[in-house]
């Protein structure tokens, strides 16, 4: 029974990692319709520059936060070359993620090397509670994707520039009418996404080193999570992201962890197929 | 056009040639640069069909190229099959293969099926990697054994030769199926489904069997990949394999089945030019891996924004707008542009 609730418990926290990043692919769909391959590679990204902030002896919270930031500008550029020029097909937006994807994983080579990166994160002793081991740092990323929910429903459902990215998520030319520039929003959807994306990677480091071809596994398990609330529902990506990280651990501890990301896969797969618009919608 | 017919007849006579007399001017590790272009121009063959005419995006070409090459390995390494018998199969599994995963993954469409393609491949690729027992898992499979004609073991010049005409006959075939009442059909499809649907086109079945079409090219290719290289290990089934055949395609330009062959051409080469590039001992060893990823995504990329149609035709057409420059009519191409542009946005 222990063993069943020690996977339970690292389900959730590898889900929660799997949540933000799927919760990028949501802002970025909603408003563009577009699946953005690179999300994988704004995690990847995170995770490196917070290892190179934290080299140059900044202060934990700080790297973070640059990260992040440099991640988001990073991100909102993507976006302009994937869906700034006008009347560029989906499609043709959905090949260019993929190539910046490529680029970014280049460019991480390049930099960082082909050695796995990791740092520390907050503490490495576990806490124990009734024979369950947690690290600090999965309480973290549990935590920070109970911060970053409410913040992202509450910023496209309350403020003022939210508002306007989520109008043009539901009607692109009726924005245009009242003065909303979808593209400028587009552009903004990715720097959330990004952002969320690199918080992700920074907080995941620590759990699990680098490589830089992590990008694609990253990208699929978010995409995976993300599907579950047919990639416009926040809510519907967390509750998959969780539950695919549950099944994902599941899968390892009690059969074979080297088809984790399989389970992905069919999980992903079953659930485009049979509720392409999400699980409790109608398709 | 028959301007037109005559030049693609003229380029495909010049192909040839160049193609019957480069074995004679390489050596072998040359001629492996053309027996990958001309396995490339099968598979792309295949994903111009499935991309260009049928409007679909398959990021999971790699995985029926592998499924193609294992069929080969295994039944001739551990089933003692007669080679040719086993490369007759080999597209026929991969076809079969094609038509069931397509079963369900075409109810998709557009990035929704780019998405699980991606996932196709990367199952196959961890499969490879994992049923050991099977498939020998990350060391490989050895022992696959080449097909003999009249006493003698195809291999070498003889084998590149054979490469080649399967390459040739799959053009020939591609441009047929386009040409065909089917292929008519299939464009229909791919400008708009309803309207193709009511007048009695049956859009799944043609969605699905240009679907397992182009999964048969792959699977070809990569029984012929396996019994010419004669050893087979996942690594070269990795989802970027899958990237690549997309790039070549989206090169060679999604209108025109000929385009697979430039794609190829155009790409393997540059990647052999960027590895004699890099791979000096006064720079670094992970220097051709940065350097093949940072000018295919730059390639993808521009291709995708600028060249819609590909390499050749948006070169026409860039030169098409230049003459017009020339002779004082500013734009005169711009509308045919924004039409090709719309052709590849109704496609979704």
């Amino acid at each position: 029974m222990s063993e069943f609730g020690q996977y339970l418990v690292t389900g959730i926290a590898t889900g929660a990692s799997f949540a933000l990043v799927a919760l990028g692919f949501v802002a970025i769909y909603r408003v563009t319709h577009v699946v953005n391959f690179a999300q994988g590679a704004f995690a990847m990204l995170g995770g490196y520059v917070m290892s190179s902030m934290l080299d140059r002896a900044l202060p934990g919270p700080l790297a973070a936060l640059c990260a992040v930031l440099i991640v988001a500008v990073v991100g909102t550029l993507i976006g302009m070359i994937a869906v700034g020029k006008p009347r560029l097909p989906i499609i043709a937006s959905l090949m260019i993620t993929l190539g910046l994807s490529v680029l970014i994983e280049g460019i991480c080579l390049l930099i960082w090397g082909d050695i796995p990166t990791t740092y520390n994160g907050i503490g490495t002793k576990a806490l124990s509670f009734a024979n369950i081991f947690v690290l600090p740092q999965q309480v973290v990323v549990v935590a920070a994707v109970a911060i970053v929910f409410p913040l992202f429903q509450l910023f496209f459902a309350r403020t003022y520039i939210g508002k306007a990215v989520t109008a043009c998520a539901l009607n692109a030319r009726a924005a245009q009418l009242v003065g909303i520039n979808p593209r400028v929003m587009a552009f903004l959807a990715f720097g959330v996404a990004a952002a969320c994306g690199a918080l992700s990677g920074v907080l995941t480091t620590p759990l699990s080193p680098l490589t830089s071809n992590a990008d694609i596994n990253i990208a699929i398990n978010g995409f995976a999570g993300a599907i579950v609330g047919g990639l416009i529902s926040p809510a519907g990506a967390v509750i998959g992201s969780l539950v695919l990280g549950i099944a994902q651990t599941m899968m390892a501890g009690y059969f074979d962890p080297s088809y984790q990301l399989v389970v992905a896969l069919l999980v992903m797969i079953a659930v485009l197929i049979a509720r392409p618009n999400g699980l409790w919608r109608r398709a | 056009m028959p301007v037109r017919r005559v030049v693609v007849a003229v380029f495909m006579l010049v192909a040839a040639g160049v193609v019957a007399v480069l074995p004679r001017a390489l050596t072998p590790d040359k001629r492996d640069i053309v027996i990958f272009i001309g396995l490339y121009t099968i598979v792309g063959a295949g994903l111009t069909l499935l991309m260009g005419f049928a409007g679909q995006v398959s990021l999971g070409q790699g995985g029926f190229f592998a499924v193609g090459a294992y069929t080969v390995g295994l039944l001739t390494a551990k089933g003692h099959w007669n080679p040719w018998l086993a490369l007759i199969v080999a597209p026929v599994v991969a076809m079969a293969v094609g038509y069931i995963v397509g079963l369900p993954l075409l109810r998709l469409r557009g990035h929704h099926l780019a998405v699980a393609t991606l996932a196709f491949g990367i199952i196959i690729y961890t499969l490879l990697n994992n049923l050991r027992d099977l498939t020998g898992g990350p060391i490989g499979l050895h022992g696959i054994k080449q097909p003999t004609l009249g006493g003698n073991v195809l291999s070498g010049d003889h084998f590149y030769y054979f490469i080649w005409i399967v390459a040739a006959l799959s053009l020939v075939i591609a441009y047929n199926i386009v040409r065909s009442r089917p292929g008519r059909a299939l464009r229909a499809i791919a400008q708009h489904e309803g309207a193709a649907e009511s007048i009695g086109i049956n859009v799944r079945l043609y969605r699905l069997t240009i679907f397992a079409i182009a999964a048969t090219f792959a699977g070809a290719a990569g029984g012929l990949f396996a019994s010419y290289f004669k050893f087979l290990s996942p690594d070269s089934f990795t989802p970027t394999l899958s990237i690549l055949f997309l790039i070549i395609v989206a090169v060679g330009g999604l209108g025109n089945v000929y385009g697979a062959l430039v794609g190829s051409v155009s790409i393997v080469l540059l990647t052999e030019f960027l590895k004699r590039l890099s791979t000096r001992p006064d720079v670094p060893a992970r220097a051709p891996v940065v350097l093949q990823s940072l000018v295919y995504a730059a390639i993808l990329i521009l291709i995708m924004l600028f060249m819609p149609r590909g390499l050749l035709p948006g070169i026409q057409q860039f030169v098409a707008i230049l003459i017009a420059r020339f002779k004082g009519k500013p734009g005169a191409d711009v509308r045919q542009n924004e039409a090709a542009v719309g052709e590849l946005a109704d496609g979704r």
